[in-house]
């Protein structure tokens, strides 16, 4: 059985609330979910708990697992990602991002159709070479380490408004482009 | 919110931007917050993140696995199970307990058809032995009394405890011995429920086999095998 195919199966029995299942996931999946946590706690103890709340997440919302929306691994280090992303945004007192109040009610916005693609992943390396180096290495940074724009501009001593503009500049062409 | 020269993006650039940021792992904890209820609300801003996770699950390629510390597991199991029992016993060791108690289970029968719990199945004038079980609670708070009617090949059953969930159901099994345990389809609780036996399994149909219930998902097991977690089981006594 290829290794998506066998998490799925064993995210359909947590939700059936079956332990060994549980137990296998785990085996399974938490070194790559600890490398997550890990990388952007920068703490093993801090990172240690997480994964203990994120497999208790997992065990509550296996239910809601939709393979058509994604893969297994993506389903779960998304909840990792959050997870620790949540917990360094509230640690780093001196480093809260940038907060607003966000008008999402009524979106209106077309819903976003593309299913599970297997050129998905290639397409994001050919948008990714179509930003300017420098924008592309932040984009894939501030996902991978969890960086705020706060962070951001000061590693690259850059003022945060600029940051955060050609940012989010960034996000619309790839979203352009990944949509082409 | 555009107070970053962005002013010329739409309203509608402006919510993508937002949820691609969330995705992407920007934010306060508080807008964060914002925008998780409303992945959990909106459809719409639902797939739009989606469609971000999917594209930039590439980058989890830089996260290397690394060992979890020794007894993390324990922990979380602790935690979502409490004391009562780490190591969750198997299907079948869970099945044997039942299996075990035969006389106590004959007896909750008898008590509850003299309390008239179960529905009456037509007399059987020829054969006063009465098959009954008793599918005792193993998981969950699901219990279920069975009454067999040899004459008819009918399987009258009641149940009682949480419905099985709307994607999911419940499944009753046949087992016999070390046998492969064969479905005898779905059940509901709360209902009072006849199954009718197929013809082969009616000549087995005695006391010291088991019937066992499973939560599987919606239909049943799509394998024909039980995939799901015992919930209830019991061994059928003659009386």
């Amino acid at each position: 059985m290829a290794e998506p195919a066998e998490i799925t199966q064993l995210l359909s029995r947590v939700a059936l609330r079956d332990r060994a299942a549980f137990k296998a996931l785990y085996d399974r999946t938490s070194a790559k979910l600890f490398g997550v946590t890990l990388r952007i706690l920068s703490n093993r103890t801090e990172a240690e708990d997480a994964l203990q709340e994120v497999f208790i997440k997992v065990w509550q919302r296996a239910e809601g697992y939709r393979p058509d929306a994604a893969s297994p691994m993506t389903w779960l280090i998304t909840i990792a990602r959050n997870h620790a992303i949540d917990k360094v945004r509230a640690r780093r007192s001196g480093h809260t991002d940038i907060e607003e109040a966000f008008d999402l009610a009524d979106s209106g916005m077309n819903p976003e159709q593309s299913a599970i693609n297997t050129d998905d992943g290639n397409r994001i390396d050919d948008c990714m070479k179509s930003l300017k180096p420098d924008r592309a290495e932040a984009v894939r940074r501030v996902y991978v380490e969890g960086e705020s724009y706060n962070e951001l501009a000061d590693r690259l001593a850059v003022p945060l408004n600029t940051v955060r503009t050609w940012l989010r500049r960034s996000l619309l062409a790839l979203r352009e482009c990944l949509e082409a | 919110m555009s107070d970053f020269g962005d002013t010329d993006l739409s309203r509608d650039e402006e919510r993508r931007v937002a949820v691609a940021e969330y995705v992407l792992g920007l934010g306060s904890v508080t807008s964060r917050a914002t925008i998780a209820r409303a992945i959990e609300t909106d459809a719409a801003i639902a797939s739009e993140a989606r469609f971000w996770e999917r594209h930039l699950s590439r980058f989890n390629d830089d996260y290397e696995a690394v060992a979890a510390p020794a007894g993390v597991f324990e922990r979380i199991e602790q935690r979502l199970f409490g004391n009562a029992q780490v190591t969750r016993a198997s299907w079948y060791d869970s099945l044997n307990f039942w299996r075990g108690l035969t006389g106590l289970a004959a007896a909750a029968a008898v008590v509850a058809i003299g309390l008239n719990l179960l529905p009456p199945v037509a007399p059987t004038p020829t054969d006063d032995t009465q098959l009954v079980a008793a599918l005792q609670t193993v998981e969950g708070d699901v219990s279920f009394l069975a009454r067999y009617d040899a004459a008819s090949g009918q399987l009258r059953l009641t149940g009682s405890g949480s419905p099985a969930g709307t994607a999911n159901d419940y499944e009753l099994w046949f087992i016999e011995g070390d046998n492969a345990p064969i479905s005898m389809g779905v059940l509901t609780v709360g209902e009072a429920q006849t199954v009718s036996v197929d013809e082969a399994l009616r000549e087995q149909f005695s006391q010291g086999i088991t019937l066992a219930v499973t939560r599987e998902i919606a239909g049943g097991s799509p394998t024909g095998a039980p995939e799901g977690p015992i919930v209830a089981a019991g061994p059928v006594a003659a009386i």
